[in-house]
């Protein structure tokens, strides 16, 4: 019987949580913008600001104090959890030479998670000193409540930080705060407002104390419902043309739909449906040791008042494409994004790095009635 | 009767000739909807941009460090 137990107890701590993958993004595409988002851009110049091996831009965004309006980029609506994690690379940017400053901005907003119903939730602050953030709550009509404050001297640090956000939404609820994946902030107890017990939403925003001149910059950001400190998410952008460019449009792989930013007077295009536009994608692996979690695609688009008025997002692989579920667009430019496949859709295993590196990967889009 | 049948051929030819005669105004207005840009997007599905993502997870000593836990300090 001992015997036994201690197996079974062997195989439970084996054994890993199930990940939930919620959102991952880390360019324009995967967001939409705050209606005070004055100054939200990619920046993709000041390659200090993200890690080059992962990433090929960092987004921008000014300071801002409002939890309706930002500015700040909004990720889509994601599946309603009550506890969750959020991860990203951050840095408080001085505009042209690197993630410097230290100065935040009293009551500016960096985060903000929503709640189920649409409003926020759970706000991460500056607090006007050096260093420094704080955690607040905040009710439906608007009132600002703060938890904790955190240390001066810890966020931000002057240089790239990976921050990453435990969230419990819950009375007996937590919100942890870690920066490189060691914790500097907690506050244990009511996180909630309004008897709300879910979040599925979030908002990244900026806290830079030094004037509207100046950023907080993100990129590589995810969240899921497990433990993110070791997550990191690798930008597999289009870089030749795939099994098949169908599409209008020329170069589409390499001079079109590879923008780091949306420029929606350039794009591919076609008045038919089953159309395909396949894409090869940049296969140089981040140094390291790593298990893959997901693919995940976004894109930006529109449709016509007659024509194709759907799309699917392709993956090809083993020689096969894989076709997303019909998604809409409108007629005017928007984002689709947050497509997330967790297993290789030709074994229903879990991916691994070398499909996505294997000569014939493509990811793409097939236009739908 | 051969002065009709000239008049009624003639305007069949105009409208073969012409089809946009026939339709109406308002649906040449939606059919030919211009965007933010001036681009003529009426039958169109136009893309400007695709990216993927992979999520890596750093393993710690070949183990992928997820706890049955989901919180842990």
């Amino acid at each position: 019987v001992r015997r036994l137990a201690f197996a079974l107890l062997l195989l439970l701590a084996a054994a890993p949580a199930h990940a939930t993958l919620l959102f991952a993004g880390g360019e324009d595409s995967d967001f939409t913008l705050g209606t005070s988002c004055g100054t939200c851009a990619p920046d993709s110049t000041d390659t200090s600001t993200w890690r080059t091996n992962f990433a090929r831009e960092s987004l921008l965004i000014v300071r801002g104090s409002s939890p309706t309006t930002g500015p700040f980029l909004k990720t889509p609506a994601f599946t309603a959890e009550t506890v969750l994690w959020f991860h990203a690379q951050t840095c408080n940017y001085d505009g042209s030479g690197g993630c410097n400053m230290l100065k935040t901005a009293s009551n500016t907003i960096l985060l903000n998670f929503f709640g189920a119903d649409g409003n926020p939730a759970i706000l991460i602050r500056g607090t006007g000193t050096d260093s420094q953030v704080k955690i607040s709550k905040i009710d439906t009509s608007g009132t600002i409540t703060d938890l904790a404050t955190c240390g001066a001297g810890t966020y931000p640090s002057g240089g790239l930080d990976q921050l990453d956000v435990y969230l419990n939404y819950a009375v007996a609820g937590e919100v942890t705060l870690y920066r490189n994946s060691s914790q500097f902030c907690d506050y244990t107890g009511d996180v909630t407002t309004n008897s709300r017990t879910q979040i599925n939403q979030a908002a990244i925003g900026g806290i830079n104390g030094n004037g509207l001149s100046f950023y907080t910059n993100w990129s590589e950001i995810i969240i899921a419902t497990t433990r993110t400190t070791a997550m990191n998410l690798w930008t597999l952008a289009p870089n030749g043309a795939g099994n098949a460019t169908d599409w209008t449009g020329a170069n589409p792989c390499t001079a079109i739909v590879n923008a780091k930013t949306i420029n929606q007077a350039s794009y591919i295009n076609t008045a038919s449906t089953a159309v395909i536009n396949e894409c090869t994608v940049t296969n140089s692996v981040p140094s390291g040791d790593y298990t893959p979690l997901a693919l995940v695609m976004s894109m930006n688009g529109l449709v016509g008042a007659t024509g194709p008025q759907n799309f699917d997002f392709l993956t090809r692989t083993g020689g096969a494409d894989y076709a997303s579920s019909d998604m809409a667009l409108t007629n005017t430019f928007g984002n689709v994004g947050n497509y997330i496949q967790t297993l290789n859709p030709a074994s229903s295993a879990a991916w691994a790095i070398g499909d996505w590196t294997a000569v014939g990967f493509n990811v793409g889009v097939e236009s739908k009635p | 009767v051969r002065r009709r049948s000239f008049i009624l051929g003639a305007a069949l030819v105009m409208l073969l000739a012409f089809p946009s005669l026939a339709a109406p105004p308002a649906n040449n207005e939606a059919a030919t909807k211009l965007n933010g840009y001036g681009v003529l997007q009426g039958a169109q599905a136009q893309v400007s941009k695709i990216v993927a993502y992979g999520v890596l997870i750093t393993k710690t000593g070949g183990v992928v460090p997820v706890s049955p836990l989901t919180h842990w300090r």
